[in-house]
This record gives structure tokens, C-alpha cells and sequence, in this order.
């Protein structure tokens, strides 16, 4: 069991015990238990695994309404999956910590993207990805009627800017991402890229789009 | 009015709409690195320090990304009863 100078978690005990006992652990022991061998590690991987299910049931409680259809039973299995899926991450990159955190709050963080992701994708299957641009009123979230019509005009010059600036790929990927808000990782896995990946594009899209509407010449003139 | 005028202008104002299109104009990490970073940011911020100041490339990267920002929000909000220790 982990070298610890509270008591460790006790079997049983509910998650809020883990969770508070768990960060009171050091996290040299932490590390120290889980490159040890046979019981010693065990024990510490069982122990990382209930506490990982702690934020991933947390997560998945919060997110219910988003998940109206599952019952409790699958969001429980998801929060396993989730967990698990977190587990495996964290055991390859144990090398990677390097204590500039607690360790449970490393370890969290794991779960945390996990079961965020599994939401998401969950959220969008069998969704198609939309290729073209959301109904423009809804960005108008609080439009007075003086602003309202240099809105209008702000929205069809960035309208105009996505048309003429944007590669074929950046127009994609800022539609579905920044247009109609699907999820970064769920956009990733349909077009077999990274997140790391489309956020760069993004960017550069973004980019394109503020330097063209901060343009003199950006348009308005056609637009009148 | 030429557009880019009236886009100055309207960043400035009430409605945040194209700001949140546009994202972030300051400097940023990618999405990789903000995860590299993120246990340490919220645990800082968990405690009060002033990340936003600190680390300026984090927080304009949690402003530009949603699933980042998801994942900072959560972390945050279940690590804070024991960073304050109730």
C-alpha cells in the first residue's frame, strides 16, 4: 500500500473519502507504488483506477442533460470505460510527471479529457458534420437595433472573407469548428487527424480572417 | 463605414459573438501543450494565483479552445474543495 503518513483509503469508503485521502498521499509515494512490482503495485493501480472513476463519474453526472437517452447504468459504464482508458494513458506516460503538480491532480487531468471526449463523441454519433455555415441569427445574440445593421455587415464581410481567404481545408475546419461548434475531437477522429492538428489550422484560419475584416478594403464597398 | 473601422470598433463593445468566431488575438499554445501545462495552471489557480497574468498563452488558448476550456472547468471545479481543504 502507499508509503503515506494519513491513513490509507479504506475499502469501501465512499468517493468523497477517496478522493480527499487520496490527495492527502504524497506524490513521490504515488509514483514510487506504481513502478514497484507484484502486491505493492497492484494495490496502487487498483487504488489510481477508483480514484480516476471518482472524476469520471463527477464528469458524466454533470453532463446527464447532454446524454438524455443513457441510463444510469450506461453512463456508469462509461465512466469505467473512461476511466480505464485514463489508467492506461497514465501508466504509459508515468515517466512524463514531473511533480510540478500534485500527482492526483496530473492523474485527474487524464480523466478529465477521457471522459470529456467520450461525451462528446457520444453526443455526435451518427450526427453528420455540418459544411455550411450556421444560420447567421445565431450569432446575433444581443444585437441593439443600432448595432444591428453594421452587424449584418461585419457578418457578411466575414462571410465574404471565409469565401476569399480561407484554403479549401481551413474554410472546413472553421465552419465546422468555429460555425457550428463541433466538438475539436470529434472533428478529429472523423477526419483521422489530431486535435493539435485542427487547432493549428484554426488558428491560421482565424488568423487570415481577423488581418481581411481589419482591412481597409475589406469589402464594405461591395457590400453596399 | 469600411469594415475593418467598424471591426475595431465592434470588438470593443457589448457583443462578443465575433471575438468568440475570431478567437484570441494574443499569442497561444496549441492544444498538446495545454494539456502538457494544464494540472499545474489550474492547481495554481486553484489557490489564487493570478494564471490568467502569469501565463498568458494558456489563458488565451482556454479563451480560443472549448474542449480545452471543458477539460481546464472541470478539473478546476473538482480539485477546488480539496485544494481549500473543505
Amino acid at each position: 500500500m502507499l508509503d503515506t503518513s494519513r491513513p490509507a483509503p479504506r475499502p469501501h469508503a465512499s468517493e468523497r473519502d477517496v478522493t480527499r485521502d487520496s490527495w492527502e498521499v504524497s506524490s513521490v509515494a504515488w509514483v514510487t507504488a506504481l513502478r514497484a512490482t507484484g502486491s505493492e503495485r497492484d494495490a496502487a493501480v487498483e487504488e489510481l483506477l477508483r480514484l480516476l472513476l471518482s472524476a469520471t463519474r463527477f464528469v458524466l453526472a454533470r453532463r446527464r442533460r447532454v446524454l438524455p437517452s443513457f441510463p444510469r447504468e450506461t453512463l456508469d459504464d462509461l465512466a469505467q470505460e473512461a476511466a480505464h482508458d485514463a489508467l492506461v494513458e497514465i501508466l504509459a506516460k508515468l515517466d512524463e510527471y514531473r511533480g510540478e503538480s500534485k500527482f492526483t491532480t496530473w492523474a485527474w487531468k487524464f480523466a478529465f479529457y477521457e471522459a470529456l471526449e467520450t461525451i462528446r463523441r457520444r453526443s455526435w454519433m451518427g450526427r453528420e458534420i455540418p459544411s455550411e455555415e450556421a444560420d447567421s441569427t445565431s450569432f446575433a445574440y444581443a444585437l441593439s437595433p443600432e448595432g444591428a445593421l453594421e452587424q449584418r455587415e461585419l457578418l457578411e464581410a466575414l462571410r465574404r472573407g471565409i469565401d476569399s481567404e480561407l484554403t479549401a481545408h481551413q474554410r472546413r475546419v472553421f465552419v465546422a469548428l468555429a460555425l457550428n461548434e463541433v466538438p475539436i475531437d470529434v472533428l478529429a477522429e472523423r477526419e483521422g487527424t489530431t486535435r493539435g492538428a485542427l487547432y493549428k489550422t484554426l488558428h491560421d484560419a482565424r488568423r487570415r480572417l481577423r488581418s481581411y475584416l481589419a482591412a481597409p478594403t475589406s469589402g464594405c464597398e461591395d457590400a453596399a | 463605414m469600411a469594415v475593418g473601422r467598424m471591426f475595431r470598433r465592434t470588438r470593443k463593445r457589448e457583443t462578443r459573438w465575433l471575438e468568440r468566431l475570431l478567437g484570441p488575438t494574443e499569442a497561444e499554445v496549441g492544444c498538446d501543450e495545454c494539456f502538457d501545462r494544464l494540472d499545474r495552471y489550474v492547481e495554481l489557480e486553484a489557490t489564487g494565483v493570478d494564471v490568467a497574468s502569469r501565463f498568458p498563452m494558456m489563458r488565451a488558448h482556454l479563451e480560443g479552445c472549448p474542449a480545452c476550456k471543458e477539460e481546464h472547468d472541470e478539473l478546476l471545479a473538482f480539485i477546488k474543495p480539496h485544494v481549500s481543504g473543505t
